[in-house]
C-alpha cells in the first residue's frame, strides 16, 4: 500500500514527451525513452500496407458501371463483417478515371445501395444494378481488407 | 532488479485506468495507461514524412518526380495513396502513379482534378513539398530520408488528451 499512495503522489501529466524514460527489467535494469522506443519502432513495426485495388469480388482491375462500384463495396463489407448494414464499414477511395479525380471516404451498404461519406464530408450513393457508365478504380488504401485474402486478381 | 523480477503479479496488458511511472528531465511524472498507449500508438502508426535527401524539400515539379519515383522504385510498386508535406499543413489523402515514357512522369490525383510532375522539369513548385505515407514507412523504403511525423518539431502527436 505504500508503494501504491507513492505512486498516486506523484505529478501527472496527460500527454507523452519524447524525453519520458521507463524503467524496464529483463535480466537486467533497462531504461528505454521514446526516442529508444521510437527507434525500434521504426525498424520493427509499424510498415505500411501498400493499396490495394478490388473490382467486383477480385482484387485488381476496375469498375465500368456505378452499379459495379455498389457490387465491389457490398462485396468487400460482406467479405470483411459477414453482412452488410450501417454499422459495417470501410474506409476506401475512387478514383474517377474519366473525370481523373480521387476521393476517400468511409462506406457502408445495405441491400439495395452503398452510401459513401466522404473526407469532405459530402455523400454519394451508388445504387444496385444502376448501368450508368463510370470507370474507377475501388482503393483501399491500408492494403488488403480483412476477409479478402482468398480473392483472386484479375 | 530482483524487487521487480520478484513482484508476484506481471501484466501483458497495459489497462487504460493503470499508472505508469516516467523520469521526465528527472522528475517522476505519472502518466495513465491510457495516455501511455495513445502516445505509443501515435508513434507506431504515425505518417511517415519523405525527403529528398536530409531534410531538403522538393522545390522544383522535376524533383517532386525524383522523391515519389525514389519510393515507387523501393516499394515496387507503380501506385500508391499519398499525401503531399509543406512543413505545416498535409494535403487530403492523394492517389500517385508513375507513367514511363518520354518523358517518365507521376500523376497525382486530388478531389479536385491531377498534375503531372515530369523528370527533369525545372519548374518551381508554388510551395516546397515533401511526400507523406498514410502511416508507417511503405515497405523497403527505410533507405531514402524520412522522418516520423509526429516526432517532427512543431508537430505534436503525442497529447494524450
Amino acid at each position: 500500500m505504500a508503494d501504491t499512495r507513492n505512486i498516486m503522489m506523484t505529478p501527472q501529466s496527460d500527454n507523452l514527451n519524447m524525453v519520458d524514460c521507463v524503467l524496464m527489467e529483463n535480466g537486467n535494469f533497462l531504461v528505454g525513452s521514446l526516442e529508444v522506443l521510437e527507434a525500434y519502432f521504426s525498424e520493427y513495426a509499424g510498415t505500411s500496407s501498400l493499396p490495394q485495388i478490388y473490382s467486383l469480388d477480385k482484387k485488381g482491375g476496375s469498375v465500368t458501371t456505378r452499379g459495379q462500384v455498389y457490387t465491389t463495396i457490398f462485396n468487400l463489407i460482406t467479405a470483411s463483417y459477414g453482412g452488410v448494414g450501417e454499422g459495417k464499414t470501410l474506409y476506401i477511395g475512387i478514383l474517377d478515371t474519366t473525370l481523373k479525380v480521387v476521393k476517400y471516404g468511409i462506406v457502408y451498404a445495405t441491400e439495395l445501395k452503398a452510401v459513401i461519406v466522404y473526407d469532405d464530408e459530402s455523400t454519394e450513393d451508388f445504387n444496385k444494378d444502376d448501368v450508368t457508365a463510370l470507370t474507377a478504380l475501388i482503393i483501399s488504401p491500408y492494403g488488403e481488407i480483412l476477409g479478402t485474402e482468398d480473392w483472386v486478381e484479375v | 532488479m530482483s524487487r521487480i523480477r520478484n513482484l508476484p503479479i506481471q501484466t501483458n496488458r497495459i489497462k487504460d485506468n493503470d499508472f505508469i511511472v516516467v523520469d521526465r528531465n528527472t522528475t517522476p511524472i505519472r502518466l495513465s495507461g491510457a495516455v501511455y498507449k495513445i502516445g505509443v500508438n501515435n508513434i507506431i502508426y504515425s505518417p511517415i514524412i519523405y525527403f529528398l535527401a536530409g531534410n531538403v524539400y522538393a522545390t522544383t515539379r522535376g524533383e517532386l518526380y525524383i522523391l515519389s519515383d525514389q519510393i515507387f522504385t523501393a516499394s515496387g510498386v507503380t501506385s500508391l495513396s499519398i499525401k503531399t508535406f509543406d512543413g505545416t499543413d498535409s494535403s487530403e489523402l492523394l492517389w500517385m502513379e508513375k507513367v514511363t515514357g518520354t518523358p517518365n512522369k507521376i500523376v497525382i490525383y486530388s478531389s479536385l482534378g491531377f498534375e503531372e510532375y515530369e523528370e527533369g522539369d525545372v519548374t518551381p513548385l508554388a510551395v516546397s513539398l515533401v511526400l507523406e505515407s498514410p502511416f508507417g514507412l511503405f515497405p523497403n523504403t527505410s533507405t531514402i530520408s524520412h522522418q516520423n511525423k509526429s516526432l517532427m518539431s512543431g508537430i505534436s502527436l503525442l497529447s494524450g488528451e
